[in-house]
């Protein structure tokens, strides 16, 4: 039985002298690694934290946040990440959904954490500081630091759980408004490291990028995938995401042998043409997952890295991590060829039924579903929408499936390609945004007597575009306006790039707002104003 | 050190009116920190460049900025002024 903090343990054991996680200068063996997660689950379990808690993480990728991620399972509890841009009302209603025992917290999510204290008054958490400690705060006052963690025991802690424990609840966007909690086992994890780690060799001296946040379900990949197998996970910081040539360069110095990220990343490497001919001589393989990659990326990048292995990753969070890949063997000669996502990773099962729940025709496009060790229990105390998303399997009725609101078909060549989304969810670089929880919050302004929210699909790096258009009960109301007041509900990356205002939104037959026709509407916009330029 | 004069008032002015303007994003003050915010990513970084280059006939080629350069309106402002100088 192995869980995500006995793999790291053994690579431990084994080499503790090796370097586990690097931060700018900082470096962190696994022995230290180990050494310290012991000491913070030891604090963590002395002071009453049981097996099946919740633990709040509101840090950045720190070395901290890694050791406080191992803590947090070797206690037997369950980590959630909190997204370190999110507005304090959104954090809220997640510490009030979690009820987390305890708060890992660093002092860069300090303010978020406080504001968000005022709107969930229902949780009292005790507060385990990661840093030297800033300005007092109004709300909470921390109840450990990094004194008592360095007092705890370093010896291993002995806590009776399994792989059948929950390791952590990733919360992500839900239609309603309210963030859904995706639950995940250890099991599901191993299940997928154990075929990543056979499919592409990993083994101990890859330099493997850690670039996802940690409240996205990719990181995951990352840290367990890098600490397991007994590499070095290069955390890389955010802001290098601003430019594309320190990015790149920062690729070339750590000499990195395994970079993953979302596809927006690797487009904007490619509209910086910031990659070099035979450029990352190091690199081994590069991953993406989380949205479509436009090919002219993957033919801009497979010529210039002609030593690396392309590989596409597919999956939601509620299946853990990827449930199926495609390695791309040559340049694609064909701009608008689509890049397949694939065959399902060992264990998993990609299926594509109709309505009817039996196997489509070959090339149909049709309702895809998955099946396998990947699949998540469900959603954090929410058997409602658990049971309308994992279903019964139509083969095995004792066994689930989950419906992942994607379509997709059987190709002729037996690859499973993916055709856009059934409902009002959208990929927005790399996020996964449910339109519905944008128009929730637009429907709490009371100066907005109607809203509407769709996404465009753009040739561009930009992806697909968040667009709004409204009906103002306020005369001379601006989109600015709108704007810096949805941003105290939802995260900056859900923020609507494009404003339309109307005097009545279009309506289809039955009544409801026409979202084609709206989409139509933002699509004219730009191709007038692209006329004009 | 950033020298503040009236020129460099009127290019965080001609800054803050087009995140205002096109980018419907309302900075709170020339000082607001907009990378600790979030307020800026790589999609809002290339659009805001793109269009101060439209407004100003300034262009600023992304390899050539720091992250110090855009942490607030007036940091831009600043950045604007010296490739005016130039």
């Amino acid at each position: 039985m192995r869980r995500l903090d006995t793999i790291v343990s053994e690579q431990a054991q084994r080499r503790p002298d090796a370097v586990a996680v690097v931060d700018g200068n900082e470096r962190l063996t696994y022995g230290r690694l180990e050494e310290l997660a012991n000491r913070l689950a030891n604090l963590l379990v002395g002071e009453g934290c049981k097996i099946g808690d919740r633990i709040a993480l509101l840090t950045p990728k720190t070395t901290l946040a890694i050791v406080s991620m191992l803590g947090v399972l070797k206690a037997g509890a369950a980590y959630v990440p909190i997204d370190p841009s999110s507005p304090p009302r959104r954090v809220a209603r997640v510490l009030a959904a979690c009820r987390p025992r305890f708060a890992m917290l660093a002092d860069a999510s300090a303010a978020q954490f406080d504001e968000a204290l005022a709107d969930a008054t229902n949780t009292a958490c005790r507060v385990v500081a990661l840093d030297s400690g800033g300005p007092p705060r109004e709300r909470f006052k921390p109840s450990y630091d990094l004194t008592d963690v360095a007092r705890a025991s370093a010896s291993r802690p002995a806590v009776a759980t399994d792989d059948r424990a929950l390791a952590h609840v990733l919360f992500t966007s839900g239609s309603t408004g309210v963030p859904k909690g995706v639950m995940i086992e250890h099991r599901n994890v191993v299940s997928f490291l154990d075929w990543a780690w056979n499919y592409f060799g990993t083994a101990p001296g890859d330099r493997q990028s850690s670039h996802p946040p940690l409240h996205f379900d990719l990181s995951t990949f990352d840290v367990f995938g890098t600490l397991g197998a007994g590499g070095e996970l290069h955390l890389v910081r955010p802001q290098l995401n601003l430019f594309a040539h320190k990015l790149a360069d920062y690729i070339r110095t750590n000499e990195l042998t395994q970079w993953f990220s979302v596809p927006s990343i690797l487009t904007y490497l490619a509209k910086f043409d910031a990659v070099r001919q035979n450029d990352f001589p190091a690199m081994e393989r590069l991953l993406w997952c989380g949205e479509v990659l436009p090919t002219p990326t993957l033919i801009y990048l497979m010529k210039r890295l002609p030593h690396v292995r392309f590989t596409n990753l597919y999956g939601p969070t509620e299946a853990t991590i990827a449930s199926s890949y495609h390695s791309v063997s040559a340049i694609p000669s064909d701009e608008r060829a689509p890049i397949p996502i694939g065959t399902p990773c060992g264990g998993e099962e990609l299926l594509v039924f109709g309505d009817d729940l039996r196997p489509a025709p070959a090339g149909e496009v049709a309702d895809l579903y998955i099946a396998g060790a990947g699949l998540s229990p469900g959603y954090w105390q929410d058997p409602e929408t658990t049971a309308g998303a994992f279903i019964s399997d139509p083969r095995k009725p004792h066994e689930r499936i989950y419906r992942t609101g994607d379509l997709a078909s059987v190709g002729a060549d037996g690859l499973v390609y993916f055709h856009g989304r059934r409902d009002g969810q959208i990929k927005s670089r790399g996020y996964r945004i449910e339109l519905g929880e944008i128009e929730a919050a637009l429907s709490t302004l009371p100066y907005l007597k109607e809203s509407v929210v769709v996404g465009v699909e753009t040739n561009g790096f930009e992806g697909t575009q968040i667009c709004c258009s409204y009906v103002s009960a306020e005369p001379g109301l601006s989109p600015a306006r709108i704007r810096t007041d949805l941003a105290r509900h939802v995260p900056n990356y859900m923020l609507p790039t494009q404003w339309m205002e109307l005097d009545l939104l279009p309506r289809n037959q039955n009544g409801k707002s026409d979202r084609p026709h709206v989409r139509e509407l933002f699509r004219a916009r730009t191709a007038l104003r692209e006329v004009k330029v | 050190m950033i020298m503040h004069d009236r020129g460099t008032e009127f290019l965080e002015q001609e800054v803050s009116g087009i995140l205002r303007d096109q980018l419907m994003i309302e900075v709170p003050g020339p000082e607001a920190d907009l990378i600790s915010m979030g307020t800026l990513d790589s999609l809002l970084l290339v659009d805001l460049l793109v269009r101060i280059e439209e407004k100003t006939g300034v262009s600023i080629p992304l390899e050539e900025v720091e992250l110090s350069d855009l942490r607030s309106v007036r940091s831009i402002g600043a950045l604007l002024a010296r490739r005016i100088d130039m």
